[in-house]
């Protein structure tokens, strides 16, 4: 039986790990390797890393050199993502042993980009990452873009993305849930495993997350990083009610 | 020595680390000189589109390279797409030649017993013995990330399916050549039981 998942999110600029609040207040963290081993011994069943790094002309940057020692110590499924817009980018995590790769941002700017991917790699890549925001009690995606919220969560599919990871924005590192109406409002538009993420605070918002059936992957970072709540202690938990992986 | 097959589209860093640490030698199908005769397992790490890939082996003229080592009974291990190349063709690309070393065709998954795309952490059952499967415990979780899945023509080298639809083959064995759906590399503890037997055949 497929198994649903427990995500660490792990954000970092500059060679540092971060923690943002509302994708905006970060926090330093420190020595990002140090936070993957952790996760690592701790029953994670995948794990995501974002790059938040920036040249001086405001353009995502990444250091493979320095990715290269992260990825070689993550033993499970990883995903990463931060502004990748090329091919040639992509082609370098997996190179350095990155399983698939998160795209938002690059792909609202340009849709081909999905297509170009799975022409190459295959949907199975792709996990579309749509951060969505609440304004005046209504749902939108949080970008300069004017498309409407339910319109993309469609078109990423139908362009080829593998998965989804939705982000609530307004929950995002406030630890106090997740948007679960959020999820009511996209239900109905979603066909690919779809994977929640913000505002996790507690082991029963993992239960009532993965209890929902399109929600394969619960993913979370400030409860990791912050509590001492572990995947490992949530899988304890919640491993009856729910099907987990116990290795 | 191992040779690992570069399809530049694949993860091959995992399988790289993982060689190193179990310090066992390894060269790239895109090293420049490659001594064919050195050769002892190849390993074919998945990841990539049906199509892309079998564009990719073009450049290192790798299909009369892998034909004479298999021709030698030089245990191969197929990764996903790694698998799936050694059939005739795939749903993922129609008119795209596979190797057609395993007679049959690669299907996009349409079950409704699993996701789609086919990701996360499963099980499989045996439908035979092989020697890949050597002390591993079958209840042992899987990870998969696949949208398209193997249909060879011979279902006696059919060796496991997935465990919530029988219809998905999870791995195939004919004599020294081995196919598996699954991503023993990201596997973990069950995985490496998977790579060790490989390793040891």
């Amino acid at each position: 039986m497929i198994k649903k998942r427990i995500i660490p999110i792990l954000q970092y600029k500059n060679n540092l790990a971060i923690k943002s609040k509302q994708f905006k207040k970060y926090r330093n963290l420190g020595n990002l390797l140090q936070y993957v081993k952790v996760f690592n011994r701790r029953q994670s069943d995948e794990m995501s890393i974002i790059n938040l790094s920036k040249n001086i002309n405001g353009n995502s940057e990444y250091d493979f050199d320095f990715l290269k020692d992260i990825i070689s110590e993550c033993n499970m499924p990883l995903s990463i993502g931060g502004g990748i817009n090329d091919i040639k980018k992509i082609e370098r995590l997996l190179e350095l042993g990155c399983d698939k790769i998160v795209v938002g941002n690059s792909i609202i700017k340009n849709k081909d980009f999905i297509k170009i991917i799975v022409k190459n790699f295959g949907s199975q890549l792709i996990i579309a990452s749509i951060d969505a925001i609440k304004k005046n009690d209504k749902y939108m995606i949080f970008s300069d873009d004017d498309s409407k919220l339910l319109d993309w969560v469609k078109e990423v599919q139908d362009l080829g993305a593998g998965e989804i990871i939705l982000t609530a924005i307004h929950k995002e590192g406030m630890m106090n849930g997740y948007d679960f109406s959020l999820v009511d409002f996209v239900y109905n538009s979603v066909y690919v495993p779809l994977l929640l993420n913000g505002g996790a605070s507690k082991i029963s918002d993992f239960e009532t997350a993965l209890k929902i059936d399109k929600i394969y992957g619960a993913c979370a970072s400030s409860i990791f990083l912050f509590s001492e709540i572990t995947p490992n202690l949530i899988k304890k938990n919640i491993s009856k009610k729910i099907p987990l992986r116990i290795a | 020595m191992i040779l690992l097959v570069n399809s530049e589209v694949a993860n091959i860093g995992c399988w790289e680390n993982i060689l190193r640490k179990k310090k066992i030698k390894y060269f790239l199908s895109s090293d420049y000189e490659i001594d064919l005769d050195q050769v002892q397992k190849i390993i074919f790490p998945g990841i990539g589109n049906f199509a892309k890939v079998m564009k990719n082996l073009e450049k290192y003229d790798f299909k009369k390279k892998l034909t004479y080592l298999l021709k030698k009974n030089t245990p191969y291990l197929g990764v996903c797409v790694g698998m799936q190349i050694l059939l005739d063709e795939s749903e993922e690309e129609k008119g795209v030649k596979g190797l057609g070393i395993i007679k049959g065709i690669c299907l996009k998954i349409k079950s409704n017993k699993i996701t789609k795309p086919h990701n996360g952490w499963n099980n499989i059952k045996f439908t035979q013995n092989s020697a890949l499967f050597d002390k591993f415990e079958v209840a042992s979780d899987l990870y998969f990330n696949h949208s398209y899945y193997c249909y060879p023509n011979k279902k006696e080298i059919i060796t496991s399916c997935l465990e919530d639809d029988d219809k998905i083959v999870t791995s195939i064995q004919n004599k020294n050549i081995y196919g598996v759906q699954f991503h023993p590399e990201k596997s973990q503890i069950a995985g490496n039981i998977i790579i060790n037997n490989f390793l040891n055949l």
